[in-house]
């Protein structure tokens, strides 16, 4: 029996490129709505792959992802649309749409073939730019917006796209301390008060897990096995009690501590 | 509120301030040109008279009338396609004749042309160099494509579509070396660019074509504005990437070769005026940028076709000698703002 609040799962997944990279195989990952999960790994494990796997945008090499009960293979893309949402972390050249112009093109996924907006539509584009705090933005072009402003504009978008599912690629890698507690705190009221399941890759461990639910952990395989990463998942806590973070950076002078919650160097 | 915002309103203002200044040039290039008419003689030939002399008439209704319907529905045409490719590449300096597109489709004109010889006379062999032109256009930008599948850099794949014009133009000129002096003249006068290249009887088929375009550029208002956050998030609105990107090549080709056929490669146009436009309306929002660049580049274009006329019996000033002077200090004004 599946929990009813579990909205998206894996089984037997296997995420990589053909024909010889295989990243992670043997996956099966769920996500539920309230859910705030960080995808951990030191660089070049394959957080971004298979982020990409999860959203439909590359194909799985093997086993299959399902979500709200669906197969994604069989997911139109236009379906796709209502299901998923991503925020990535590159900058866009949408530097000529105001901010309320960019997250009603949230809406593409409802809105009829000239993608003309409704009042309900509009509603809704208020509503987002207002849980992000950045509805008296909502006329400003957005480039005249700081990394921080736009970042909240971009995930405004994916709350406008109205889907269960949030995925982000490492979503504060070019904003601020401060922007990057607030864009923490957000997604974590995301999850917690409006039944998001939230999944982002990052790197801001400090910020990220106190706030977070669960976390998938992308480690080093075991050289004799094809794929290159292995996954460790479970809740923070869990995670915390089984010394688990201290297999994300094997090798390195750093040790995750279990008092701050925060990685250290061993030299200290 | 903020000091920086959109006013509804501006968008509405900027497309009938450009709605006029068409209505100004189109008539300006029916009052000028190199045989001094005067304007009360032109306006009793367009009511229906004959203004006085037959020679008038056939200068107005034969040559100045499709000039001017040639300039105003190519610079349209040109412009829109230097819209789609700036949006399908997601880059500012993208154009017909940057990327290459307007030297590939010389090079299928050249094909055409040189092969068969002679000037361009009969409706059979222009349908010809319209198809060159096409095969050629839609070539350059399939290579394109396939390099940018490969190079996410936009400069760089710019200095591709650079390279692959110079490998056009270096086939053009084999090709000149070893044709007829018949067709190497024709081919250059074509080569000059002109909007007076195409007379009465042909601009139903150049209109018909070319607006038939236009209008399907229309209906990709949707997909082009979800293009504007890049592919990625594009497809997560749900927009089918490949059949879009596709279907907006060959919207910016079609449009591009028509207009190449029939009046030479003209540069400049479909790169600057999307600036323009935008700049103008002051959105990226393409349900108005598109008209707006539309008409944009039907204005420059009656505008640089008034501009070669100006001589006066001197004779006229090839467009592509215009074109870069309003066309050059607008990119690298766009070079200077973009840091």
């Amino acid at each position: 029996m599946t929990p009813p609040s579990e909205i998206m799962t894996t089984h037997g997944l296997a995420a990589g490129y053909l024909p010889d990279k295989l990243i992670a195989d043997s996956l099966d990952l769920s996500l539920s709505r309230g859910d705030m999960t960080l995808l951990l790994g030191a660089n070049g494990r394959g957080k971004s792959t298979l982020l990409r796997t999860l959203s439909g945008a590359q194909p799985a090499l093997a086993g299959k992802v399902s979500i709200a009960g669906k197969s994604l293979a069989d997911t139109p893309v236009a379906d796709m649309a209502r299901l998923i949402s991503l925020v990535y972390t590159d900058r866009t050249h949408a530097g000529h749409l105001t901010a309320a112009e960019l997250v009603a093109l949230g809406r593409q996924p409802y809105t009829g073939f000239f993608g003309r907006l409704s009042a309900e539509d509009r509603r809704i584009v208020d509503e987002s730019l207002d849980t992000v705090g950045m509805l008296q933005f909502s006329r400003r072009y957005v480039s005249t917006l700081s990394d921080g402003e736009r970042q909240k504009i971009m995930l405004a978008r994916a709350l406008a796209q109205q889907t269960p599912v949030i995925l982000l690629d490492e979503p504060t890698s070019f904003l601020d301390i401060a922007s990057r507690i607030e864009t923490m705190q957000m997604l974590h009221d995301l999850a917690a008060d409006h039944g998001k399941a939230i999944l982002l890759s990052t790197h801001d461990i400090a910020e990220a897990l106190p706030l977070a639910t669960h976390a998938w952990l992308m480690v080093e395989n075991d050289p004799a096995l094809a794929a290159s990463s292995a996954m460790i998942t479970g809740t923070v806590p869990e995670l915390v009690a089984t010394g688990a973070f201290d297999r994300l950076f094997p090798r390195r002078p750093v040790t995750f501590d279990p008092s701050t919650m925060t990685f250290r160097s061993v030299n200290r | 509120m903020t000091t920086e915002g959109v006013s509804p309103s501006r968008a509405a203002a900027a497309i009938w301030i450009i709605a006029a200044a068409i209505i100004l040039l189109f008539g300006g290039c029916l009052f000028f040109g190199s045989v001094d008419i005067p304007a009360g003689a032109v306006i009793d030939i367009l009511t229906g008279g004959d203004g006085g002399k037959r020679s008038w008439e056939v200068i107005v209704v034969g040559a100045r009338l499709p000039m001017a319907c040639t300039a105003l529905i190519s610079g349209a045409a040109l412009a829109v396609a230097g819209l789609l490719m700036q949006t399908t590449f997601d880059n500012p300096l993208a154009g017909p004749s940057i990327l290459g597109v307007s030297t590939g489709s010389s090079l299928g004109v050249a094909v055409v042309m040189l092969a068969l010889g002679g000037s361009v006379g009969t409706i059979g062999h222009y349908f010809s160099v319209l198809l060159g032109a096409m095969a050629g256009a839609m070539a350059v930008l399939v290579v394109l494509l396939l390099f940018s599948r490969f190079i996410h850099s936009s400069v760089m794949l710019l200095i591709v579509g650079i390279m692959v014009g110079y490998l056009a133009s270096s086939a053009v000129s084999l090709l000149n070396f070893f044709s007829t002096q018949e067709g190497v003249h024709s081919f250059v006068i074509w080569g000059l660019g002109s909007f007076s290249g195409v007379n009465l009887e042909r601009l139903p088929v150049f209109a018909a074509v070319t607006l038939a375009v236009l209008l399907l550029s229309f209906l990709m208002v949707k997909p082009l504005d979800a293009l504007l956050l890049g592919e990625r998030y594009a497809a997560n609105l749900g927009v089918d990437i490949r059949a879009t990107r596709n279907r907006l090549l060959l919207l910016s080709g079609l449009l591009t070769a028509a207009v190449t056929a029939f009046c030479g490669p003209i540069g400049f146009i479909g790169l600057i005026v999307p600036h323009v436009a935008r700049m103008a309306v002051n959105t990226s929002r393409h349900i108005y940028l598109l008209p707006a660049t539309a008409m944009t580049g039907s204005a420059i274009a009656l505008f640089c076709s008034l501009i070669s006329v100006m001589p006066g019996s001197w004779g006229v000033i090839p467009v592509n000698a215009i074109t870069p002077i309003i066309g050059v200090p607008v990119i690298l004004y766009i070079i200077l703002k973009r840091k």
